[in-house]
């Protein structure tokens, strides 16, 4: 082999064999997967406890749920890469990237950098409290970082599950191709209540709405399509989303609460649930379907083999028509929903319509209509044009190419 | 900025500096009943909102059993407040029990203080204001600490990113081929320019909501602006309230709509407390009293509609006044400037603008235009020296030898007008720490305690400004809240009128009537707690015999002493 074309391939360094159909997904993949689930979990409990009672401490159930889902993932994969680096296989540590030497799955360690974001956060958190007051909203720059954290937690689980989905074989691929989807799920549920101050059924008539939604949830779904192997990861996705969302709408509002501080103007004498989710399985069912159509998905023959020109076609085809489909399903969908979900037809268990309102907002007609449609109130004015529908398919078209690009770099994958 | 379209004859406007119910002195006492008991309580509000309020009472006689705090928030009233926190009792401490609440709004609050105990139950109303006061600056190592862990996410970033790029997708067991390499390279310039675009957008952020919270949340006084106008040859002081900003109609307090404070600088040896009328929604307008030619610091107690009590701020100069002017403030008998109070001018009628019958005023010795003779005076040191004097002479904590035996005592005593002595009774109290009763003894021309009457209602009157300006409040013997709120709060539209509490009037707190004795013992108490240390100086104005009597003390409040 000569100096110039030595570099050019990969060269084995350690006897490694494959995996074989003999290999099993480890326990601690499982568990991690739970202790994700606790993340959009205890945050929707922390934001109904923060509506329903107001004062909290740092060890509510709520808070002790979010710190499970932030640590447990960290320290188990902390453990992992612990053991594979000090008394791993020879097979092991080649399954492992490098980290200052030491050795562990990529998502392992994106899990332990999202898990330390969000330790930064907390005296952060802590400062702004007592620089500007407790913040009575959900996005703040601490806020953000922990939301980075947590997305990064998340990313890191999805990686990890995704390495062994694409190294596995038989029907412990499939269990990794499940477990991986439903944490994309998780995601999609997690990055849902980072976005609840943007999606209330009564900003679904403005543009904003729809700018959010397309710049935020179609690179969710094109990761799940593209990079998972079950046939429909991407409306599982949204599925799971909507177990959770639903979970919480229905079972929260079973138990007694009593606000803490004043003032109330809503005095609830229960949890408050978190608004319906959004009907985002269907526009998830419709990229499915695209990629199924344009023969993108991950069934083992994900490598593209055509020429260069005609795939990159083929990627920019199945973006826009995500983008028209997700946008225009949405627009259908919640443009109607959200009428039925404002009206008194929806006040009930089942929608929970009128019920997610927090102690301290004053009981009005502005909770049964749509916002920013007024135009005498400026600062607010908000309504649906087609300049709008304009740069939310913009931002849809934006949100499936990285989501494409995220998706072709997943299915590479192996450690 | 209007200045007005009447002619002045000399004025020097100047714009309101900084403003709050008091000037950096946010801590609020309270002194009543609660039904049978007596009731100390003090509540040091957030900085920020929302934000902690730290509750102590203090019940010093009777057996409690139980004390609870409950905020009520003006906009809801008491159907919008949750149920009552109960008051801990402070490990070492009898009788002092601790709570704290969440503010979270701005605007007025009350906190509800009720006891209940083997003597009965009652309950006392404490307003308070809840605003965001000040944008604290990070400290250097919190500083430090997060740009460390932002390094350390940095770096792990970089290097993920490199990964990602890189070791992740090769098959394990390969090594890296150059292109990987590369590949991984550009990764790591990737997730580093992505660190650093999202580190810049969170910076352009935090600086957006920094500057939202210095803009709009961090409160600002109601901007207000003083003049000095003639109207036919007499000088009025005019107030205008600046245009363009909210402005919510006020409540009287103490029967005035305005408490006027008029502090001379840098001397400090001109002191008045006035009542501007309220011509319009925003101007108010009194008469000068002959006060000594200079600049003036102005401080305006007014409380809203709502509940919310502000101290507006303007400084003003004062030109010297026409002697046709002084004149008129002349008694009839000795031709001598008042130096006390309006009610006893001889004839109101000869005024363009009236002087309020509460309105008074002092000058110490040596101010311009004020000869010592017609001048009350004032003593009192700072605690060092004069401390040990006072040891020496404990007979002035007790009545009453006769007062000549006292003459040649200075560092608590303030020598007022008509003979009056006004002495600082628990001067030695200043070397400790927190909270306390600032106790004043008002002896008559015999050496004998003075009959303390009803001055607005009140047992007496105090005003503590540190020299600089960085400290002013209006203290009352029931404590530095605005009555005004206090009545708000208490009153039926808040749904005060719950049948299973005693809602009680602070102490001392009485109809606002004249010449009706509160006090044969010629005492009166302040509670206070100096927030800051430094030198100040507190006037302390009581009446007795029909007149106001106001003395100035001195003291310097060491670093150790203050909150």
């Amino acid at each position: 082999m000569d100096a110039v074309s030595a570099p050019e391939i990969s060269r084995p360094v350690r006897d490694v064999n494959r995996l074989t159909a003999e290999h099993n997904l480890p326990a601690h993949a499982y568990a991690v997967l739970a202790a994700l689930a606790c993340l959009p979990i205890g945050i929707t409990w922390d934001i109904s406890w923060h509506l329903s009672i107001g004062r909290d401490t740092f060890w509510t159930p709520a808070h002790v749920v979010i710190q499970i889902g932030g640590v447990v993932p960290a320290l188990l994969f902390a453990l992992h890469a612990f053991r594979t680096t000090f008394f791993g296989t020879a097979q092991e540590k080649a399954a492992a990237v490098s980290f200052f030497g030491a050795r562990a799955p990529l998502g392992a360690w994106v899990t332990m950098w999202g898990s330390l974001a969000m330790l930064t956060s907390a005296p952060f958190d802590d400062w702004w409290h007592n620089t500007y007051g407790l913040d009575v909203k959900i996005i703040s720059p601490p806020h953000a970082v922990l939301g980075l954290g947590m997305l990064a937690v998340a990313l890191g689980v999805l990686l990890f599950l995704l390495s062994w989905q694409n190294r596995l074989t038989g029907k412990a691929q499939s269990t990794a191709a499940i477990l991986f989807t439903l944490a994309i799920g998780l995601l999609v549920a997690e990055k849902s209540v980072f976005l609840l101050e943007y999606t209330w059924a009564n900003l679904q008539h403005g543009s904003w709405f729809y700018k959010v939604i397309a710049a935020q949830f179609p690179i969710l779904f094109v990761i799940a399509a593209r990079a998972s192997r079950m046939r429909w990861a991407a409306t599982i996705a949204a599925g799971t989303y909507t177990v959770i969302v639903l979970f919480m709408v229905w079972i929260l509002p079973l138990f007694p609460a009593q606000p803490k501080l004043a003032p109330i103007y809503n005095p609830v004498d229960h949890m408050v649930p978190p608004p319906f989710p959004l009907l985002l399985i269907v526009p998830a069912f419709a990229i499915d379907c695209i990629f199924q159509l344009f023969r993108l998905k991950n069934f083992g023959n994900a490598t593209q083999t055509a020429p260069w020109g005609k795939r990159a076609l083929k990627n920019i085809a199945v973006v826009l028509a995500v983008a028209v489909l997700f946008l225009g399903l949405s627009l259908v969908i919640d443009w109607n929903f959200s009428k039925f979900l404002l009206s008194p037809a929806a006040e009930n268990w089942l929608f929970s319509g009128n019920r997610h309102w927090p102690y301290y907002s004053q009981p009005g007609d502005w909770q049964h209509r749509f916002w920013g449609l007024d135009p005498a109130r400026a600062r607010d004015y908000d309504p649906l044009r087609m300049s709008g529908v304009f740069v939310a398919y913009l931002c849809a078209v934006v949100s499936s190419s990285i989501g494409l690009l995220l998706g072709n770099w997943m299915l590479k994958v192996r450690r | 900025m209007s200045f007005g379209r009447i002619c002045a004859f000399v004025a020097v406007v100047f714009i309101a500096s900084t403003a709050r119910a008091h000037i950096g002195s946010p801590t609020v006492f309270f002194e009543g009943k609660a039904g049978p008991y007596f009731t100390r309580v003090i509540i040091r509000p957030p900085e920020v909102v929302p934000g902690l309020a730290e509750i102590s009472v203090r019940v010093p006689t009777g057996s409690v059993q139980r004390v609870t705090v409950l905020p009520v928030y003006f906009r809801a009233g008491r159907k919008g407040a949750p149920p009552p926190d109960m008051a801990i009792a402070v490990p070492g401490e009898p009788n002092l029990y601790s709570s704290q609440l969440w503010l979270m709004e701005s605007g007025a609050y009350s906190v509800d203080v009720s006891v209940e105990g083997k003597e009965g139950q009652g309950t006392v109303v404490v307003p308070v204001n809840s605003v965001a006061m000040s944008r604290k600056p990070m400290k250097p190592w919190f500083g430090a600490m997060l740009a460390t862990l932002g390094g350390v996410l940095f770096i792990g970033m970089t290097k993920l990113a490199g990964a990602a790029f890189g070791e992740s997708i090769v098959e394990p067991g390969l090594a890296l081929s150059r292109r990987q390499r590369w590949y991984s390279r550009f990764g790591m310039i990737g997730g580093a320019t992505i660190f650093v675009l999202v580190l810049s957008v969170g910076k352009k952020w935090w600086d957006k909501d920094d500057r939202e919270y210095r803009n709009n949340r961090l409160y600002r006084p109601t901007p207000i602006t003083a003049q000095i106008v003639l109207e036919k040859d007499q000088p009025t002081l005019q107030l205008k309230i600046e245009e363009g900003r909210k402005w919510t109609p006020l409540i009287p307090d103490h029967g005035k709509m305005m408490h006027l404070f008029m502090v001379r600088e840098p001397s400090l040896n001109a002191f008045a407390h006035l009542h501007p009328i309220q011509k319009e929604s925003r101007k108010f307008v009194a008469a000068m009293p002959p006060l000594p030619e200079g600049q003036y610091q102005l401080y305006a107690d007014i409380t809203h509609e709502n509940g919310f009590s502000e101290t507006l701020t303007a400084t003003v100069q004062i030109p010297s006044m026409p002697e046709t002017y002084s004149a008129l403030w002349k008694m009839p008998n000795n031709g001598e400037a008042i130096c006390a109070s309006a009610a006893l001018l001889a004839s109101l009628t000869n005024f363009i603008v009236a002087p309020d019958m509460d309105d008074s005023w002092h000058i110490s010795p040596g101010s311009a235009g004020v000869s010592p003779a017609n001048a009350p005076s004032r003593t009192i040191q700072t605690p060092s020296a004069p401390l040990s004097r006072m040891e020496e002479n404990s007979s002035l904590r007790t009545p009453s030898p006769p007062l000549g035996e006292r003459d040649g005592v200075r560092g608590s005593v303030a020598i007022l007008t008509d003979g009056y002595k006004l002495v600082w009774e628990n001067y030695r109290d200043l070397d400790q720490k927190g909270e306390l009763s600032l106790t004043f003894k008002l002896l008559d021309p015999n050496g004998r305690p003075a009959p303390l009457e009803s001055y607005m209602g009140m047992l007496g009157h105090a005003a503590v400004r540190r020299n600089d300006g960085a400290v002013f409040a209006h203290l009352h013997p029931a404590g530095t809240f605005s009555m005004a709120s206090l009545q708000f709060f208490q009153s039926s539209i808040m749904g005060a009128t719950a049948p299973d509490r005693s809602y009680s009037a602070p102490q001392a707190s009485i109809a606002h009537t004249n010449h009706v004795i509160l006090s044969t013992n010629g005492i009166a108490t302040f509670p206070y707690e100096f927030p800051k240390p430094g030198p100040y100086r507190i006037w302390v104005q009581l009446k007795s015999s029909g007149k106001v009597l106001t003395g100035a003390f001195d003291t310097q409040i060491p670093p150790d002493n203050a909150r």
